[in-house]
C-alpha cells in the first residue's frame, strides 16, 4: 500500500545511513529574527533526538572488510540511528511526527527511544494518540526529571518569523529561523491548514518543534516540497485537541500489482484504542495495513477480474504460445494493457566454479534467477542450504553496500531467517527464505522452484517498514511464473525422487531411460518412447519439458505443454514434441495461420525435411493428432502436436524422414 | 499470335550444377596425384550430390504429383542416394580415408576407384530423375489436364483421342516402375506432353470455328484503363505467370476482342480455354492492357468483334 508519497515513499529506497527522517536539502533562509539564549537553552532542554538501537551484529560478509573509516566520526561510533526529532508536551509526554515511528514498524533495530544532548536514552512507554493523516504521535516516556512543556501558541500569525527545531542530519539539536509564509489546505480533504514555512528544515528534523519568536510552539514540524524551501508543519492545536485514547488511520492510496497496469484507488479509514506500548502499537498498526492490503487487493482483483490473465486482452495469445526457456518469466502486461510472456530485461549469467551458472534478469521491477548445474558437476545444487543458496545468488547479482564513498560487495547474508514453502495455485511448492539485511533495515527474499538441474525464482529486497504487504504482493507473481524445466536424465530421476519440492503437476509424471534404451516420457496428455533408433540418450542427453498454462472450461492448469529431448547439449540433434492448442478467435493473426497450415499439413508442418546447408542446419516437421486420425478445418481437435527433428551434421532428407517415422510410431498425445 | 517461352524448372533444378559434376568426373584422373588429394576430390563430389539432392527433394513443395501421384520426393527416396547407398559410400570413403599416407595405397587406389564407380552411377541416375521431373510438361499429370480442359470448355468427356495416347501412357508408367527415368524423362513423358499437347490444339481449332459467335466460356470483362496513345511498336505477348511456368503450364487460349472505332480492345472474354485458369486471366490482362492498334481501326462508329488465339508454351530445348 503506497501513502503519501512526500514523506513515505523514501523509505521504500532509503539506506538507513540516511534513516534521517523528513526529507532532503537544505536552503538557508535569508530571513533573520532573534530567540534569546533562554530560549534557546529551554527550548533544547525539551528537545529530544528520536533513536533506534543500531543492529549488534552484523550476519553478512564481504568481499573485503568495510571501510568504516570512511563514515563520519558521530556516525561510526554512535551506538543508534538517528530517525527524528521529538519534544514535550507536558510531564513524560512527548510528540513527534507520525511516520517517525512509522518509519521504524518493523524496524530489526528495537523500539524507539529518545535521547537528549547528554547522550542520555529513555525508552518510549506507551503511545496515546496518533492521527496517521494528520501525522502526529504522542507517547510518554521517562524522560529526565523537570522537563517542562513548550508554553503553545494556537494562533501563529503569518509573515511572523519562526523557528524550527530539531536534530537536523543527525548533528544534535539546532535552531533555524525563517518565516511563517503561507497554509495550504491538508490534500485529502481540507479538514485543516498546513503551516508552510521557510525555515531550514533536514533530514531529521521531523517531529521537531516549530515556534514563534517568543519560543511558544505553533507546530510540528513534518516534511518539506522536494524542489522549494517550503515546509511543513502541522498546527500544534491539532495535537492538543485530538482525542485521547485513540489511533486514527486515515489513508488514501493506490493499489497495484507489479504486472498489471490496472491501478485502484482506494481510502482507508480505521481506528483503535489506546494506549499500547510501542511494540504493541506496531503490531496493531501492521495489522491494519495488512487488512486493508489484502482487502484493497481482493478489490482490485475484483473490479479487474475480466481483465486478469488468463481473461483480459493479449490472455488468448499466451495460452495458445508455448515458451521454451529455462530462464523464467512473468506473465504480465506490455504498455498497451495485453497480457504478454515477454522476455525479461537485462538478462546476464556468470559461470562461477563447481559447474555451476548464475543467470539473472528483471521483470516488472522483481528479480529473476536462474542457478543450474552443468552435468556432472560437483556442486549439488539440489541440497544446497540457505546459507549456500544465497552465498550463490550473490556470485550473479551484485549486492553493494554503500560506505561512506566507497562500495563493499557482499558476498553473503548468511543463513536465512525463515525458510519455509509453500505452495500456489497450481501445486508448485515454493521454498521461501528470508535473510535480514540490517545495513538497509530490510529483508532478501527469494522465492524459488526446485527444477531438475538447479533452482529458480524470483528475489526482491523489501524494507524492514511495510514489509509484509510487500512480500503478499510479491508473492502473488507466483502465479505469473513461468518456466520450462530441464536436465539430464539423472538430474530429472533425482528431481522426481525429492518429493517434498516436485510440484503435484509431476506426481504422474514418468521420465525415464528403460532397459532397451529407450526414452520413456509419460504425463497425463503426452507419452512418448523414443527408441535409439529415433535418439539415441544418455547422460549427457537433456529433457526440457515445456510448462505451460493451459485452459480445461473455466480452470486454469499448469502442465506440460511440450517436451524437448537434445541428445547432447553442445549439439544440435534434438527431438522435440510441443502443444499448439486451437487458438481461440481472439490469438491473433499469427497463431491463427500457424494453426491453419498445422490442420492443413501445409508447409513447414508437412513432414518434408529442410535443409539450410549454410547454416548446417536440417529439420523435418510433423503433426501428432490427438484424435489419432487426421483432423480437418471443420472438425479440428482442442490441440494438434508439433513434433520437430533436427539433425547436428549433413544427414539426406530420408534420415530426418524416419527420425520423424520412428518419433511419431511411439508417441501417444491425448486431450484433457 | 503465338509466344515461346523458356521453363523455369530446367534452371533451378540444379541441372545444370549435376551436369558440371557428371562431367567433372568422368575426367578425373584416377591413379595421378596424392591420393589424399583425390580422396579429398572425391569427397567433395559426393557432397555435392548430397546437396543437390536436398534440393531437388526441397523442390517438391513447388512441384505438383506426376501421372503416378507421386511427388519428385518419392522417387528420390525410393531410387536417389537411399540411406543404404550413403552408408556404403561413407563406409567406402572412411576405410579409404583411414588408410590413406600409409603403405595401402594400393588399397586407397582400389577402393577410389569403386567409390568413383559408385558416384558416377549415382549422379547419372540422379540427373535422369532431375530430368524427369523438370522437363517442359512432364511432371503434369496429363490425364487430369485433359480432362480439366475439357470440362472447362464445357466439352464432352468422350473425345477420340489419339490412340497412340494410352500406349503411351502404359510405357511410362513401366518404365517408371521400372525405375528407367531416363527413357521416362527423356521420350516418353514428353512425346505423351506433345501428343496431348497436339490432342488439344486440335480440339481448341474444331471448336473455334464450330463458335464462331457463339456465347464464350468466360463472360466479357471490360477495359478499366483509358486506352493509351497508338503505340508504333508491335505488341508483346502477355506475361508468363510464374506459377504456371514452375507447374510446366502450357496451353491455347481463345479471346474473343471488342474493339472501339479506334482500335482499341475495349472488353475481352475466353472463348476457349487452355485448360488453365492462371493462363487464361493472364491472356485476358494482356488483351486489356494493349494499346490501341491504328491497323484495326474501322472509321467512325464502326465497332468491331473478332476472336484471337493466345499461346502459352516453351521453348523446345
Amino acid at each position: 500500500m503506497n501513502s503519501r508519497a512526500w514523506n513515505q515513499a523514501w523509505l521504500i529506497r532509503a539506506l538507513p545511513l540516511a534513516v534521517l527522517v523528513l526529507v532532503i536539502g537544505t536552503v538557508p533562509s535569508a530571513q533573520a529574527a532573534t530567540v534569546t539564549s533562554e530560549i534557546q537553552r529551554s527550548v533544547r532542554g525539551v528537545t529530544f533526538e528520536v533513536v533506534v538501537p543500531k543492529a549488534k551484529e552484523d550476519r553478512l560478509a564481504y568481499d573485503k572488510p568495510l571501510p568504516l573509516e570512511l563514515l563520519p566520526f558521530v556516525e561510526r561510533n554512535d551506538k543508534y540511528w538517528s530517525i527524528g526529532t521529538a519534544f514535550a508536551i507536558g510531564p513524560g509526554q512527548f510528540v513527534t511526527a507520525g511516520h517517525v515511528f512509522l518509519s521504524v514498524l518493523g524496524s530489526q533495530f528495537g523500539p524507539p527511544a529518545l535521547r537528549d544532548s547528554a547522550g542520555n536514552v529513555y525508552p518510549v512507554g506507551q503511545v496515546t494518540r496518533f492521527s496517521s493523516n494528520e501525522d502526529f504521535v504522542v507517547f510518554t516516556a521517562a524522560g529526565p526529571a523537570n522537563v517542562k512543556a513548550l508554553d503553545v501558541n494556537r494562533q501563529p500569525v503569518i509573515d511572523e518569523p519562526v523557528y524550527a527545531v530539531g536534530n537536523a542530519l543527525g548533528e544534535g539539536i539546532i535552531i533555524r529561523d525563517g518565516l511563517y509564509t503561507s497554509e495550504t489546505p491538508e490534500q485529502q480533504d481540507g479538514r485543516w491548514k498546513w503551516i508552510r514555512f521557510s525555515a531550514a528544515a533536514s533530514p531529521g528534523n521531523s517531529g521537531g518543534p516549530l515556534l514563534d519568536s517568543a519560543g511558544r510552539v505553533i507546530g510540528v514540524v513534518i516534511g518539506k516540497s522536494p524542489n522549494e524551501n517550503l515546509n511543513f508543519a502541522l498546527p500544534i492545536a491539532r495535537v492538543l485537541n485530538a482525542p485521547e485514547g485513540r489511533a486514527t488511520f486515515d489513508e488514501n492510496f493506490v493499489q497495484k500489482l507489479p504486472n498489471l497496469n490496472s491501478t485502484l484507488p482506494g481510502r482507508a479509514t480505521r481506528q483503535f484504542a489506546l494506549p499500547l506500548n510501542f511494540p504493541e502499537f506496531a503490531s496493531a498498526y501492521l495489522k491494519i495495513v495488512g487488512e486493508e492490503n489484502q482487502k484493497s487487493r481482493a478489490l482490485l482483483r475484483k473490479t479487474y477480474a475480466n481483465e486478469l490473465f488468463p481473461a483480459g486482452a493479449g490472455s488468448a495469445k499466451v495460452l495458445a504460445t508455448v515458451v521454451n526457456d529455462r530462464f523464467p518469466r512473468l506473465l504480465g502486461h506490455d504498455g498497451n494493457s495485453q497480457w504478454q510472456a515477454a522476455d525479461p530485461d537485462g538478462l546476464s549469467g556468470i559461470d562461477v566454479p563447481g559447474g555451476v551458472r548464475i543467470d539473472t534478469a528483471s521483470q516488472y521491477g522483481v528479480g529473476l534467477f536462474r542457478m543450474s548445474q552443468k552435468a556432472g558437476a560437483g556442486t549439488q545444487l539440489a541440497q544446497v542450504d540457505s546459507k549456500a543458496f544465497m552465498d550463490l545468488l550473490l556470485k550473479g547479482q551484485r549486492v553493494m553496500r554503500q560506505v561512506g564513498t566507497d562500495a563493499v560487495r557482499v558476498t553473503s547474508l548468511g543463513t536465512a531467517s525463515r525458510d519455509d514453502i509453500n505452495t500456489d495455485s497450481f501445486g508448485r511448492q515454493w521454498q521461501r527464505r528470508i535473510w535480514p539485511l540490517s545495513y538497509i533495515d530490510g529483508f532478501a527474499v527469494t522465492l524459488s522452484l526446485a527444477v531438475p538441474d538447479g533452482h529458480v525464482g524470483l528475489v526482491q529486497t523489501i524494507p524492514a517498514a511495510g514489509f509484509e504487504a510487500a512480500l503478499e504482493n510479491l508473492e502473488l507473481m507466483r502465479d505469473y511464473f513461468y518456466v520450462s524445466y530441464g536436465g539430464t536424465l539423472p538430474q530429472w530421476s533425482n528431481f522426481l525422487s525429492a518429493t517434498a519440492l516436485r510440484p503435484t503437476a509431476f506426481k504422474e509424471l514418468r521420465l525415464k531411460r528403460d532397459k532397451q534404451e529407450s526414452l520413456e516420457v509419460s504425463s497425463p496428455n503426452l507419452s512418448m518412447k523414443l527408441r535409439p533408433e529415433a535418439l539415441a540418450v544418455d547422460d549427457k542427453s537433456n529433457v526440457t519439458l515445456l510448462m505451460t498454462f493451459m485452459l480445461a472450461g473455466d480452470r486454469l492448469n499448469w502442465d506440460v505443454g511440450g517436451v524437448v529431448v537434445t541428445q547432447d547439449p553442445d549439439k544440435k540433434t534434438q527431438v522435440s514434441v510441443v502443444r499448439q492448442p486451437r487458438p481461440s478467435e481472439l490469438a491473433g493473426d499469427e497463431v491463427t495461420v500457424r494453426w491453419k497450415q498445422m490442420v492443413g499439413r501445409e508447409a513447414p508442418f508437412n513432414s518434408l525435411a529442410k535443409a539450410d546447408v549454410t547454416e548446417n542446419s536440417f529439420w523435418i516437421v510433423g503433426i501428432a493428432d490427438p484424435s489419432g486420425s487426421r483432423a480437418s478445418a471443420a472438425n479440428a481437435p482442442a490441440a494438434l502436436y508439433e513434433v520437430t527433428c533436427v539433425a547436428e551434421r549433413d544427414v539426406l532428407p530420408w534420415d530426418l524422414e524416419e527420425m520423424l517415422r520412428m518419433t511419431l510410431r511411439d508417441l501417444v498425445v491425448t486431450d484433457r | 499470335m503465338s509466344q515461346r517461352y523458356q521453363s523455369q524448372l530446367c534452371r533451378c533444378a540444379g541441372a545444370l550444377g549435376l551436369a558440371l559434376l557428371a562431367s567433372g568426373l568422368t575426367i578425373f584422373p584416377i591413379g595421378a596425384g596424392a591420393s589424399e588429394d583425390r580422396l579429398q576430390q572425391l569427397r567433395s563430389y559426393y557432397r555435392a550430390l548430397r546437396q543437390q539432392t536436398w534440393q531437388l527433394y526441397e523442390s517438391a513443395n513447388m512441384l505438383p504429383r506426376d501421372i503416378r501421384g507421386l511427388t519428385i520426393a518419392d522417387d528420390l527416396r525410393a531410387h536417389g542416394l537411399t540411406r543404404e547407398k550413403a552408408r556404403s559410400l561413407d563406409e567406402q570413403l572412411a576405410a579409404a580415408e583411414s588408410g590413406a599416407g600409409q603403405d595401402g595405397e594400393a588399397l586407397v587406389d582400389a577402393t577410389a576407384m569403386a567409390v568413383t564407380t559408385q558416384l558416377l552411377g549415382e549422379v547419372g541416375r540422379f540427373t535422369e530423375i532431375a530430368n524427369y521431373w523438370t522437363g517442359s510438361g512432364v511432371a503434369v499429370r496429363a490425364r487430369d489436364n485433359w480432362t480439366s480442359f475439357l470440362k472447362i470448355n464445357g466439352l464432352p468427356e468422350a473425345q477420340d483421342l489419339d490412340p497412340a495416347i494410352p500406349v503411351l501412357e502404359k510405357r511410362l508408367l513401366e518404365e517408371l516402375q521400372a525405375g528407367d527415368f531416363r527413357a521416362a524423362g527423356r521420350v516418353s513423358a514428353p512425346e505423351l506432353a506433345a501428343l496431348y499437347g497436339k490432342a488439344r490444339m486440335t480440339l481448341t481449332r474444331q471448336v473455334a470455328g464450330s463458335r464462331s459467335g457463339a456465347a464464350p466460356v468466360r463472360d466479357f470483362r471490360n477495359r478499366s484503363a483509358p486506352c493509351t496513345t497508338p503505340s508504333p511498336q508491335p505488341p508483346g505477348g502477355p506475361a508468363y505467370p510464374p506459377t504456371s511456368r514452375r507447374l510446366s503450364q502450357e496451353g491455347t487460349v481463345v479471346l474473343r476482342l471488342r474493339q472501339s472505332p479506334e482500335g482499341c480492345t475495349v472488353a475481352a472474354a475466353v472463348v476457349i480455354s487452355s485448360g488453365y485458369t492462371a493462363l487464361d486471366d493472364a491472356a485476358v490482362d494482356w488483351a486489356l492492357q494493349t494499346p490501341a492498334d491504328p491497323g484495326e481501326a474501322r472509321g467512325p462508329g464502326v465497332e468491331r468483334t473478332k476472336d484471337l488465339a493466345v499461346s502459352f508454351k516453351f521453348e523446345d530445348e
